[in-house]
């Protein structure tokens, strides 16, 4: 006989006159991973809220242990008992590990803190699930991972039933995925339940009992695991559709960036090389190199040993890029739409923010001004006229920020997890819109920690572990990849 | 009658507007004091704006908050939303109002309303049945006449389609095991199975083996899985090209029974669902009026509003579907043991 942990039963949620969760009906049972694949993000937001007492629902019942919560008490009854892991930290960054676990959190009454029990008690928690973290560790100093061990077992300590697990396989890779969810089945087996939230469902297929797909607030079906379970899927999910490239035109034959034996203090003798009109993607199975890629080409690190060559200008030991944009260099951050857009400026302004120092006198010439106009139009249409960007829903934002890299035109973009938080609708969009900088000619670099979303678009993917290639695939070898090996391994639920 | 004193709003309304009144004609009378100069010390005014700001607090923790509540629950009863929560106000607006929804709720007996729900049941039944003695007699004669010709198959299908009748024709209030129940769908699914032939296949799952038998002893309102069944043939499978399958799924947690009929059919239209799900929703009578639109669907309505008349608003049916992917229909009911079932019916 299964025991209930929690059950939303036709819960509504709307906020002014929109319904972000419309009757929906949900439970999660004890010692399961529950798998919610978010076909589109409407109403995630506010599920995850209601669960985590942020908020209340406008209708519906919840009942918590088979108990029924009233609407007035429900925030206090679910406070502690249900907890998310993230992609921001829930630790104090200059705590132990074992502070974070036992004195952060709420009921710890003891005034006099003894650290030595503490840490004591703590690593009886970490040999038990055999991770090498020390309880005296600063949390500043764990990697994702650990960080992310560390918060399950401090949800246990503090009575914690449920665990969501909010998009995780976007920052962990695909070898700390795996590691990740041997401890999460140790405490499945102990009885606490996870609701593991992806967006992507290759992840939730080799780690959940059962999928719900949620689109437009509401659960749609809901899924046991098994061999079928992929087939089941696909009616549900929209495929990017494969890019069809022209094969090795003339332009595809002078690279653009050329990495020999780079290394840095993550890198080790890196070497790569990328061409006009390419896509290029880097998995990185150990979630180390992102950060030194970002910081070589925006020129804030130069490379300890090897060679760079960038657009045939070559930098070597103890070199900076200098001026990257002027080098060609275009550089996406994960989120750009949170990042890399200025909300006090207009439609046309953010489009042209980095272009101004390649087109000289660029606010000042009318009739370029008007020329890029008339240029756009026919892409971005009426909202080219917008004067408030936030305006835009989240694609016509992302639209305005390729935009503005299809008209700076870098010959090398280098985008960080460009379909990191996106769902399926949006990430299709993104390729579409990648695609339309690849034909143009620009090669991208995309670096990730899961490739699934990027194999229709990439030519080659290459994967990095512990800074250095392991393998490289060419676009007619992606067929033969088993996904689930390659990406996320077999994690057997036991 | 002391405590609902206390509990009712406008008696708690009147003890915190006399304590503020009250506090008001003393700040008052300090304020006269000051201004005659015969005291200076701020404390008492202090302590008079702190009493004001208490009171201030408590009309909103116990007067408008419980307010608030009360009318939510009103305004979900009058939507339709639920039911029995009426009954269970915490924070009436007043003693003749609470004295009012007690004898509503006296006047309003369910055990009435399911009287209605089985009258119409009973009535679907005698729609099919002019004698059923008759029937039952005729079709064993055509059963004996089969078989004494050879021809197994008729025979089979006329047996299987007495056995249904005899469970379905017979005594319609009675709670039945889930043994039962199962058996009458997999009988349908025989008289079905030689209008479809190899086309259609039904499963049956139960989540525990080892609690198998136990599972199966739990009772639940006859007649409800076969109307679920028939509809996922009738408007899932039977125009589906191709093999159709159907699921049940049986499980059990500590308090409910979970029944989950899925079909891989055509599925509903978005916007018909979410209407369906809406009337599943709220506890309503509406089905048993002759105007009803005939759309599919009355059969589950039917069956929901027995379950939620029956056991409460908490059990009953909620459907997902996606058109051209399939159905799935999911039962939840309450564990119900031999013991509560003779004190139910």
């Amino acid at each position: 006989m299964k025991k209930e942990i929690i059950r939303l039963q036709n819960v509504t949620k709307k906020i002014g006159d929109v319904t972000y969760l419309d009757n929906m009906n949900l439970h999660i049972y004890k010692g399961e991973i529950m798998g919610l694949f978010t076909l589109n993000t409407l109403g995630k937001e506010e599920l995850l809220d209601i669960l985590l007492s942020r908020s209340v629902p406008n209708r519906g019942k919840i009942y918590f242990d088979e108990e029924l919560l009233r609407y007035n008490i429900s925030t206090q009854s679910m406070q502690n008992k249900v907890y998310m892991i993230e992609k921001t930290s829930k630790l104090s960054r200059n705590l132990t590990v074992a502070d974070n676990i036992f004195v952060m959190r709420r009921g710890f009454k003891k005034y006099i803190i003894q650290p030595r029990v503490l840490n004591a008690q703590a690593q009886l928690f970490l040999k038990e699930i055999k991770v090498g973290i020390r309880a005296q560790t600063r949390a500043e100093e764990l990697s994702p991972l650990e960080r992310c061990i560390v918060e399950i077992i401090k949800a246990a300590a503090m009575g914690a039933r449920l665990i969501i697990l909010n998009d995780v396989s976007a920052f962990l890779s695909s070898a700390q995925w795996n590691r990740f969810f041997e401890v999460v089945n140790i405490y499945r087996n102990k009885g606490f339940s996870f609701l593991c939230v992806e967006s992507s469902h290759d992840a939730l297929l080799r780690t959940a009992g059962r999928i719900a797909l949620m689109r437009n607030g509401n659960i749609i079906k809901v899924l046991d695991v098994d061999a079928d379970t992929r087939e089941k899927i696909l009616p549900f999910i929209i495929e990017p559709a494969v890019v069809t490239y022209a094969g090795d035109s003339p332009v595809r034959q002078f690279p653009v960036l050329i990495m020999n034996e780079v290394t840095t203090a993550n890198l080790q003798g890196f070497s790569m090389q990328i061409h006009r009109g390419e896509c290029v993607v880097i998995t990185d199975l150990n979630n180390t190199i992102i950060q030194d890629f970002i910081q070589i080409f925006s020129g804030q690190l130069a490379i300890d040993a090897g060679s760079l060559e960038l657009c045939g200008k070559i930098y070597r030991k103890k070199i900076r890029i200098s001026s990257p944009i002027r080098h060609g260099v275009c550089v996406l951050n994960e989120h750009p739409t949170q990042s890399m857009l200025f909300r006090d400026l207009s439609y046309v302004e953010n489009l042209c923010f980095v272009s101004d120092g390649k087109i000289r006198n660029l606010w000042s010439k009318r009739r370029v001004h008007k020329s890029l106009v008339d240029e756009y139009y026919p892409l971005a249409g009426e909202n080219l006229n917008l004067t408030n960007i936030t305006e835009l829903d989240e694609t016509g934002k992302y639209d305005l920020i390729y935009y503005r890299i299809h008209l700076l035109n870098p010959k090398l973009l280098i985008c960080i997890q460009p379909f990191s938080g996106a769902d399926m609708y949006l990430r299709s969009h993104i390729t579409g819109l990648l695609n339309f900088l690849r034909l143009r000619g620009i090669a991208i670099l995309i670096l990730t920690v899961n490739p699934a979303d990027t194999l229709p678009l990439a030519d080659r993917l290459i994967l990095v572990r512990n800074g250095k290639q392991t393998r490289e695939y060419n676009r007619d070898a992606f067929s033969r990849i088993d996904p689930g090996e390659l990406f996320f391994g077999n994690v057997e639920q036991k | 009658m002391g405590s609902r004193k206390r509990r009712s709003l406008s008696a708690r309304s009147a003890i915190l507007f006399g304590l503020l009144i009250g506090v008001c004609i003393i700040q008052f009378a300090v304020i006269v004091l000051y201004a005659s100069g015969i005291t200076t010390t701020p404390y008492i005014l202090i302590f008079f704006v702190v009493m004001q700001a208490g009171l201030t607090y408590g009309f909103y923790r116990f007067v408008y908050l419980p307010y608030c509540e009360t009318t939510r629950i009103l305004r979900l009863f009058n939507k339709g939303y639920t039911f029995e929560e009426i009954y269970h106000i915490r924070y009436p607006f007043s003693e003749d109002m609470e004295e009012a929804i007690h004898k509503f709720s006296e006047m309003i007996n369910t055990q009435e309303l399911i009287s209605v729900s089985k009258k119409q049941a009973e009535y679907l039944a005698l729609q099919n049945q002019i004698n059923p003695h008759f029937l039952y007699n005729t079709l064993e004669g055509i059963r004996g006449e089969a078989l004494s010709a050879g021809v197994t198959s008729i025979a089979e299908m006329t047996e299987a389609l007495a056995t249904f009748f005899r469970y379905t024709i017979s005594n319609v209030e009675n709670l039945v095991t889930l043994e039962d129940e199962l058996a009458n769908i997999e009988n349908y699914f025989i008289i079905q199975q030689y209008r479809f032939g190899e086309r259609l296949n039904m499963s049956i799952e139960i989540d525990s083996e080892e609690e198998k038998s136990k599972i199966l002893s739990y009772h639940l309102p006859k007649l409800t899985l076969q109307p679920i069944i028939e509809n996922s043939i009738n408007h899932g499978l039977e125009r589906k090209l191709g093999r159709g399958n159907l699921k049940v799924k049986v499980e059990t947690t500590q308090k409910r029974l979970l029944i989950t009929v899925s079909d891989d059919g055509l599925g509903f239209e978005e916007d018909r669902l979410t209407e369906l799900n809406r009337k599943l929703n709220s506890t309503s009578m509406d089905y048993v009026k002759p105007d009803t639109e005939k759309k599919g669907g009355i059969a589950v309505i039917n069956v929901n509003s027995r379950i939620k008349l029956l056991f409460g608003e908490e059990y009953g049916i909620y459907i997902y579907s996606t058109p051209n992917v399939g159905t799935d229909v999911e039962i939840t009911l309450p564990l119900i043991t031999d013991n509560i079932a003779g004190k139910i019916i």
